[in-house]
C-alpha cells in the first residue's frame, strides 16, 4: 500500500525524468542568469542563477548566491561579508582517460578548502569557511563514485563588504586543468604590482601599501599603526600530468607540465613585516582579508590585504617572505628563496647596537642590548614596592636554515639567591607582544625584542640564565 | 501502439539529449564528444532521480533509521503497518516483508528481528503452534488496509515542483504545467488498459465450468496460521516476548501460551524456509532409450534470492570471449564462425545468482556431462578456440558401438514451501525430440545433418529468472532500472569511444562489459500488481516464477533468434473480502500478467501472446473450451501439451480451429482456484518474437553468446570486402550496446513510470505526438564508425 510520503516520492521521480525528457536543465530555464551584476549583490538578498564552470572530469554548477552578515550563528571577519552559494558537482569523467589511460571513474575530492577558491575582483583569493554546525554544508571531502553522481550543498566564503564587482569560484587538481565558475561580472586584467620577486614555488608582488591608524573600526595599538599591503602573488611551481587529462585532441601517450595552485603553508610566521630590520610583526590574522595561509592561483595574480601592526616612529619598514623546506621532483633548493619587500625607507641594515653580553650560542647567538627599570611597560603597572625590568635583547641565525623559534622560555632572571623573577610578557618594539615561536631567518639577521619581568625594588637580578641550542650558561648582569 | 510510443519516447530523449546540454559542453567538438556529452547528461539526471528513491520502502535499515532505536516503537511499528499473510515459513524474509507490508508469521518476525538487530538489540526468534482457539482469533481479525493511499494535494504538487525545481536548477511552473497535462492522459492510458483486462477476463470467466472450492487450500491456510513465530528481546531482565500477531498485543505478551522453541534467526532450519532448486539436466538417446544426467543442482533460499534476475546461459566450450573474438576478427570468416557454432561438441551450463557464477559440469554431444577442467568459453583464448576447430568430433568415443547423442536439455525449478508439498516446472532449454516422441518409441527418432545443426543452435540459450517473493513498489522497480541503466555505462561510453578510436578491441571490451539490465522482468514484476484492480487484496504467499528467454531455432528461411517472456508460475493468493469472487481476481490477474507480456514485447516486432490472439479473436471468432475443440488435425506435439495441461486439472480455452493457427496460444484456467495464464506455442506461459537473423531488426540484446555470434556472424557475408566486414561489425556493435543500454531501458521505465501514482513521463511520451523514429537517435550516440 503505498503511503502519502511514498506517493510524493515516486511523484517527485517522475518529475524529474519528465524534466529529463524535457531538457529543463538549469542552462535551459531560460530565466536563471548565468552570472549576476555587480548591482544586484545586496546584502542578505538571495539570488538563483545558473553558472557553470567545467574541466575535463568535473562539472560545477551554482544556482543560488547570497551576501549574509550572519551565517549559521557566524559573524563575519571586521569589513567583511559571507558569500553563501548553492552549489553542486558532479563527475564527468571522458572515456578517453577511462578506456586509454585506464583512469579511475571514481574522483577523489581531497579538500575544499584547499581546491575551491573564490577569487573576488580579480585580486583577492579567499578560501572556503566551514562551520562545525552548519548541516547543509557541501562535505570538504568526498568521492564521487561513478560517473553522474554528485555532492551538492552550501559554500561559504569571506568576501569584502565592499566594492565587490567581480566573483568566480576556481577549482584546482593535481590531474585537470583548473575548472571556473563565473559567478559575477566580468574578470578583467588586474593592476600590476608595483614589485615583484619570484622563486621556483611562486611570484609575490606588492601592489599598494598604505598606513593606517584605524583598520575597520579597530584602533592600532598604542604606539603603533597598521600596515595594509596590498599582497598578490601567482603559483609558479608545476606538476606533470596527462595531456590528455587537460586536452581531448592530445596523444594519450604525451605529457604536459600542470601549473598547481602553491599554498603559502606557516605563513602565519613567516610572512612579517620588519621594522628597522630588526623588529618582526606577523600579521593581525582578524584584520587581513588574505587567508591565514594564502593560496596563490596558477592562472590569476592575486592574493588579499595583509594588515600588520607596525612602530608608528620605524624609519624603515621592509615586508618579509619567508618559505619553509619544500620538497618536490626537480627542486634544486629544499628551501626556498626568501623575498624582501621595501615598503617604507631604504634597505635597512640594522644600527650597530651596543652589547652588554653576548652568548655565543651556536647557531643562534644571543645578544643582551640592555636592561633597564621601567614603572610602566605595555599594559603591566609596577606595584609601589615593585619595578618592571625590560630586558633588550636579540638573536641571529647563522646556519643555512631558518626556523622557529620561541625565546622566552630560554631565558629567567635571577636574584642573588637564584630566585627567578616573574616573566610577564615577550614584546616587540612597542606594545605588541611577540608572537613566539617566531621566524628566525637564515643569513644572520637580527630579530630583537624585549622580554618583561617583574622584580622586588630591593631584590633585582643580578645573572641571566640562558638555555640555547648549544649552550646552557648563566652570566653575571652588568 | 507501444512501437509507436516507445520511439516517440527515444526521440524525446535524445532531442533532449541536444537541447539540455549545459554551456561547459555546448560546443563539443566532433560527434563523438557530443555523444558522450549527451551521454553524461542522461547519467547525471538518472543519478539523480535515484537520489529521491525513497529507500524507507524497501531498505530494512533506511527503516529502522525512520522509526528509532527503541524496541517498543520499533515492534509497534511491525505490529500496526505489516498484515499476517495466510503462508508458512520464511519467503519475503525481512526485506520483502517490508516491500510488503505483510507475510507470514516467520517473516513479520525476521522483518522484527532486523530491525531491531540494527538498532543495537539481541534477539532471538520463537517458535510454537498455536492451538485452534488462538487460530481462531487471527481468522477473526478484520481485513487491514494497512497504509491507504491519499492523492497528492495541490499543495503537496506545489511544494514538490518548487524543492525539485531548486534542486535541479529548472523552472518550478514549466514542470508544473507540463505535468498538468501528462496526469489527465495518464488516466485515459489506465482506463484503457483497465477496459481491455476487464472484457478479456468476463469473457474466459463465461467459458469457464467452475469448481468448488478445494477445502485443503483452507486446511493450509489454517496450519500457517498456527505455525506461529515471535521474536524475544534480551532485556536486563531476560527475554522479553515481542509478538505482534494481535493489533493490541503489546511487549512482553504472546498469543502462544504453551510450551515454545527458541532459536537465533541464522539457525533457521531449511524447513522452516522456502526454497528454490535449479536443476539443469541433459537428456541423451542411449541404445534406443531416453536417459537423463544432471550438469548442474544448486539450492537457494527464497529469502537470500536477490532481487536480481537469475541468469542460466548454455556457452559452447569452443567460442571465445568477445573481446576475443573482436581483436583476431581478420582470422575469421563465414564459415569459420558457422563451424564455430554448429560443430561444437561440447557446452558449459552456467547460473549466475547475484553476480555470482554456479559451474559445475559439461554436457558433452553424446549427452555425457564431465567436470570442467578450467575450460570457460569467455575466457577462451582466440588460440585455444582456434585450436579447436580442428578437433571437432573428440571425446566420441568408440567408432564401432552405437553413439549415443544429446536430445534434450532441460532446467527444472523446483519450490519447496514449508507445508506445501514441492512443485517442480519444467523448461526445455534444447530439445529436438519434442513431448510427443518422448513418450512414444523415442528409440525410433533419427539423428541427422539439421538435427544436429538445430540442436547446435538450440543450445544458444539464455534464459533469466525473477524469482518473486514479494511485490514490487513502482518506485523500487523504477530505482532498479536506473541502477542497471548506471552500471553499464561503462559499457555505453567504451562503444562510443570505440567508434571513436577505430578499435574492435575496444568494442568487444566495452559489449563484454554488459551487465544484465533485466528490464523487462522488472517492469512486468511492478505492473503486475500495479495494473490489478483488485491490488488491495491479492498477496504473494508463494515464489512466483517470472522469465525471459533467448534461443536460436532453425527454420525453412535460416536462423531464428526467438526471444520472450515466460511466465513459470503467477499464482497469487486473495485475502480479505473486496467482494469479487476471488476465483474471478485470480483469473484476472492471469490475464494481466499475459497482456503485460506482449506489451512489454510490443517494440519488438510481431508477437505471438495469447491475450493478444484472444482480445483480436471476441469479435469475430471467441475461443472455446479446449472439450468443443477438434484436435485431430492439431500437430502431436502440440495436441501434448494440451493435454498435459488438462490432465493437470486445468481446463484450456483456445481457438475453435486450433490447427488453422500458426502460432497457437491458449489459456490454462484452474477451475478450483481460478489462476490462470496464457501459454504459448511451446507449452509455455510465454509470449514471443521472432526475428530472422539477417534482418537483425529483433535483436537488441548480445547479453548472450549466442546474440553476440549473430551478430558478427551476419557481418561475415561470404565474398564481402574485409573492411566492409569489420565496419559492419563496429557498427552493428555499436549499435546493440545503444540498444541495449539506453533504447530498451529508456522505453521500460518509461513505461514503468507511466502506471506509476501521478506518474507523467510516460504520458509525456504519447502526448507529444508520433514521431518518425528510424535509429537516429541511437545512431547520434554511437556515431556511425564507417
Amino acid at each position: 500500500m503505498p503511503t502519502h510520503q511514498f506517493i510524493r516520492n515516486c511523484y517527485a521521480i517522475g518529475l524529474i525524468l519528465l524534466a529529463l525528457i524535457l531538457g529543463l536543465s538549469a542552462s535551459q530555464a531560460g530565466e536563471l542568469p548565468a552570472r549576476l551584476n555587480a548591482v544586484d549583490l545586496e546584502l542578505n538578498s538571495p539570488h538563483s542563477l545558473s553558472a557553470e564552470g567545467c574541466n575535463r572530469a568535473l562539472h560545477f554548477r551554482v544556482t543560488g548566491m547570497e551576501l549574509r552578515d550572519r551565517y549559521a550563528g557566524h559573524a563575519p571577519p571586521p569589513g567583511q561579508h559571507w558569500l553563501v552559494m548553492d552549489a553542486r558537482v558532479e563527475n564527468r569523467m571522458p572515456a578517453d582517460l577511462l578506456f586509454d589511460l585506464d583512469y579511475r571513474e571514481e574522483i577523489l575530492i581531497a579538500s575544499l578548502q584547499r581546491q575551491l577558491y573564490l577569487l573576488v575582483n580579480g585580486k583577492l583569493v579567499t578560501r572556503r569557511v566551514l562551520f562545525d554546525d552548519d548541516e547543509g554544508a557541501m562535505e570538504n571531502n568526498f568521492v564521487l563514485g561513478q560517473i553522474g553522481h554528485s555532492m551538492g550543498g552550501r559554500l561559504v566564503y569571506p568576501v569584502p563588504a565592499e566594492g565587490i564587482e567581480t566573483l568566480s569560484l576556481r577549482y584546482y587538481h593535481d590531474e585537470f586543468a583548473p575548472a571556473i565558475v563565473s559567478l559575477l561580472g566580468q574578470e578583467g586584467v588586474a593592476s600590476q604590482p608595483s614589485q615583484i620577486q619570484t622563486n621556483e614555488l611562486m611570484t609575490i608582488g606588492v601592489t599598494g601599501t598604505s598606513f593606517q591608524q584605524e583598520w575597520h573600526g579597530q584602533a592600532a595599538p598604542k604606539g603603533m599603526e597598521w600596515l595594509v599591503v596590498d599582497l598578490r602573488g601567482q603559483g609558479t611551481w608545476t606538476i606533470e600530468a596527462d595531456a590528455l587529462a587537460l586536452d581531448r585532441s592530445a596523444d594519450p601517450r604525451d605529457k604536459i607540465e600542470l601549473p598547481k595552485v602553491m599554498e603559502y603553508v606557516q605563513a602565519q610566521g613567516l610572512l612579517t613585516a620588519v621594522a628597522d630590520g630588526q623588529y618582526a610583526y606577523p600579521r593581525d590574522l582578524s584584520l587581513s582579508l588574505i587567508p591565514d595561509e594564502p593560496a596563490f592561483l596558477p592562472d590569476a595574480f592575486a592574493g588579499g590585504k595583509a594588515v600588520f601592526p607596525v612602530p608608528t616612529d620605524a624609519e624603515t619598514i621592509e615586508l618579509e617572505v619567508h618559505f619553509p623546506e619544500f620538497r618536490g621532483p626537480g627542486i634544486t633548493t629544499p628551501i626556498p628563496n626568501s623575498m624582501t619587500f621595501v615598503l617604507k625607507g631604504g634597505p635597512t641594515s640594522p644600527a650597530h647596537s651596543t652589547a652588554l653580553a653576548n652568548i655565543e650560542d651556536e647557531p643562534t647567538p644571543f645578544t643582551l642590548h640592555a636592561l633597564e627599570q621601567h614603572t610602566q611597560f605595555a599594559d603591566y603597572i609596577a606595584e609601589p614596592d615593585q619595578t618592571l625590568i625590560v630586558l633588550d635583547a636579540s638573536m641571529r641565525n647563522t646556519s643555512p636554515v631558518g626556523g622557529m623559534m620561541a625565546i622566552s622560555s630560554r631565558i629567567d632572571l635571577l636574584t642573588a639567591d637564584d630566585s627567578k623573577l616573574e616573566l610577564l610578557g615577550a614584546y616587540s618594539r612597542g606594545s605588541v607582544p611577540l608572537a613566539e615561536p617566531f621566524w628566525l631567518p637564515t643569513g644572520g639577521a637580527l630579530r630583537r625584542f624585549n622580554l618583561v619581568y617583574r622584580a622586588h625594588a630591593n631584590s633585582l637580578p643580578e645573572k641571566l640564565a640562558y638555555r640555547g641550542v648549544s649552550i646552557n650558561t648563566t652570566v653575571p648582569l652588568p | 501502439m507501444l512501437y509507436l510510443r516507445t520511439c516517440t519516447a527515444l526521440l524525446l530523449i535524445f532531442t533532449s539529449f541536444q537541447v539540455a546540454a549545459d554551456a561547459c559542453f555546448s560546443d563539443p567538438a566532433d560527434r563523438f564528444q557530443a555523444a558522450e556529452r549527451d551521454l553524461h547528461e542522461f547519467y547525471r539526471a538518472i543519478s539523480f532521480a535515484q537520489d529521491q528513491a525513497p529507500t524507507e520502502q524497501f531498505d530494512v535499515a533506511s527503516r529502522q533509521a525512520l522509526i528509532g532505536d527503541d524496541p517498543d516503537d520499533l515492534f509497534a511499528w511491525v505490529r500496526d503497518h505489516t498484515r499476517l499473510l495466510p503462508y508458512q515459513g520464511a519467503l519475503k524474509g525481512p526485506r520483502g516483508t517490508l516491500m510488503d507490508l505483510g507475510g507470514s508469521h516467520l517473516d513479520r518476525a525476521l522483518l522484527l528481528a532486523r530491525l531491531l538487530e540494527i538498532a543495537g538489540h539481541q534477539v532471538r526468534l520463537a517458535h510454537a503452534t498455536l492451538n485452534q482457539d488462538a487460530v481462531a482469533q487471527l481468522e477473526a481479525l478484520p481485513f487491514s488496509n494497512n497504509s491507504p493511499s491519499r492523492p497528492l494535494s495541490s499543495a503537496d504538487k506545489a511544494d514538490i515542483y518548487r524543492d525539485l525545481a531548486r534542486q535541479m536548477g529548472t523552472d518550478a511552473n514549466t514542470l508544473r504545467d507540463h505535468a498538468r497535462v501528462q496526469e489527465q492522459q495518464a488516466r485515459t492510458m489506465r482506463e484503457q488498459f483497465a477496459g481491455k483486462i476487464e472484457r478479456q477476463a468476463q469473457a474466459l470467466a463465461a467459458q469457464i465450468d467452475w469448481s468448488g472450492p478445494d477445502p485443503a487450500e483452507s486446511d493450509q491456510d489454517r496450519a500457517a496460521l498456527a505455525d506461529h513465530w515471535w521474536v524475544q528481546l534480551r532485556t536486563r531482565q531476560g527475554w522479553t516476548d515481542l509478538d505482534p500477531s494481535l493489533p493490541a498485543q503489546q511487549p512482553g505478551a504472546r498469543l502462544h501460551t504453551g510450551p515454545f522453541e527458541t532459536l537465533w534467526a541464522e539457525d533457521l532450519p531449511k524447513k522452516a524456509m522456502h526454497v528454490l532448486a535449479f536443476e539443469v539436466v541433459a537428456e541423451r538417446l542411449e541404445r534406443g532409450r531416453l536417459r537423463e544426467r544432471t550438469a548442474l543442482g544448486h539450492e537457494v533460499p527464497a529469502m537470500d534470492l536477490p532481487d536480481q534476475p537469475l541468469v542460466l546461459e548454455v556457452h559452447p566450450a569452443g567460442l571465445p570471449g568477445e573481446t576475443a573474438l573482436m581483436s583476431r576478427i581478420d582470422d575469421y570468416n563465414h564459415d569459420r564462425i558457422s563451424r564455430l557454432l554448429l560443430q561444437e561438441d561440447e557446452w558449459v551450463p552456467f547460473l549466475v545468482i547475484g553476480g555470482k557464477p554456479v559451474v559445475q559440469k559439461a554436457i558433452r554431444i553424446d549427452g555425457s556431462v564431465v567436470d570442467q577442467v578450467g575450460r570457460s568459453a569467455q575466457a577462451e583464448l582466440m588460440e585455444e578456440a582456434s585450436g579447436l576447430l580442428g578437433q571437432l568430433g573428440r571425446g566420441r568415443g568408440d567408432d564401432t558401438a552405437p553413439t549415443p547423442e544429446l536430445t534434450a536439455v532441460f532446467l527444472r525449478l523446483t519450490v519447496h514451501a514449508p507445508g506445501r508439498p514441492a512443485e517442480t516446472f519444467e523448461r526445455s532449454l534444447m530439445d529436438v525430440v519434442g513431448p510427443h516422441r518422448r513418450t512414444d518409441r523415442p528409440r525410433d527418432f533419427e539423428f541427422s545433418d539439421s538435427v544436429r545443426q538445430a540442436r547446435a543452435l538450440g543450445m544458444l540459450s539464455s534464459t533469466e529468472i525473477m524469482a518473486q517473493r514479494s511485490w514490487w513498489p513502482p518506485a523500487y522497480a523504477v530505482g532498479h532500472i536506473l541502477h542497471d541503466i548506471l552500471a553499464n555505462r561503462r559499457a555505453m561510453l567504451g562503444a562510443v569511444h570505440a567508434v571513436r578510436r577505430d578499435s574492435l578491441e575496444l568494442t568487444g571490451k566495452a559489449i563484454e562489459s554488459l551487465n544484465p539490465a533485466p528490464a523487462d522482468l522488472v517492469t512486468l514484476a511492478s505492473l503486475r500488481r500495479t495494473l490489478s484492480p483488485y491490488s488491495e487484496v491479492i498477496a504473494l504467499t508463494r515464489l512466483n516464477l517470472i522469465s525471459t528467454f533467448e534461443r536460436l531455432d532453425t527454420s525453412p528461411e535460416g536462423p531464428v533468434l526467438t526471444r520472450g517472456f515466460d511466465i513459470i508460475d503467477n499464482r497469487v493468493e486473495v485475502i480479505g473480502n473486496s467482494g469479487v469472487d476471488a476465483r474471478h481476481i485470480r483469473l484476472t490477474q492471469g490475464v494481466i500478467d499475459t497482456a503485460l507480456e506482449a506489451r512489454l514485447l510490443d517494440t519488438e516486432g510481431r508477437v505471438i501472446n495469447t491475450s493478444l490472439a484472444f482480445g483480436q479473436a471476441l469479435d469475430t471468432a471467441p475461443w472455446q473450451p479446449l472439450e468443443a475443440v477438434q484436435l485431430e488435425a492439431l500437430s502431436p506435439d502440440r495436441a501434448a501439451y494440451l493435454n498435459q495441461a488438462q490432465a493437470a486439472g486445468n481446463q484450456v480455452v483456445l481457438p475453435t480451429d486450433p490447427h488453422l493457427v500458426e502460432d497457437l496460444t491458449w489459456w490454462r484456467v484452474d477451475p478450483v482456484t481460478g489462476s490462470t495464464l496464457g501459454i504459448g506455442a511451446h507449452g509455455r506461459g510465454q509470449a514471443m518474437v521472432e526475428a530472422f537473423i539477417m534482418e537483425w531488426k529483433a535483436i537488441n540484446n548480445a547479453r548472450s553468446t549466442a546474440s553476440f555470434v549473430v551478430l558478427v556472424w551476419q557481418c561475415l557475408v561470404p565474398g564481402r570486402p574485409a573492411v566492409a566486414m569489420k565496419c559492419c561489425i563496429k557498427r552493428e556493435a555499436a549499435k546493440v550496446l545503444a540498444k541495449n543500454v539506453l533504447s530498451e531501458v529508456n522505453a521500460e521505465y518509461l513505461e514503468l513510470l507511466g502506471w506509476m501514482p501521478d506518474s507523467l513521463v510516460y504520458q509525456l511520451a504519447l502526448g507529444v505526438g508520433v514521431g518518425h523514429f528510424s535509429d537516429a537517435g541511437v545512431d547520434r550516440v554511437t556515431p556511425d564508425p564507417c
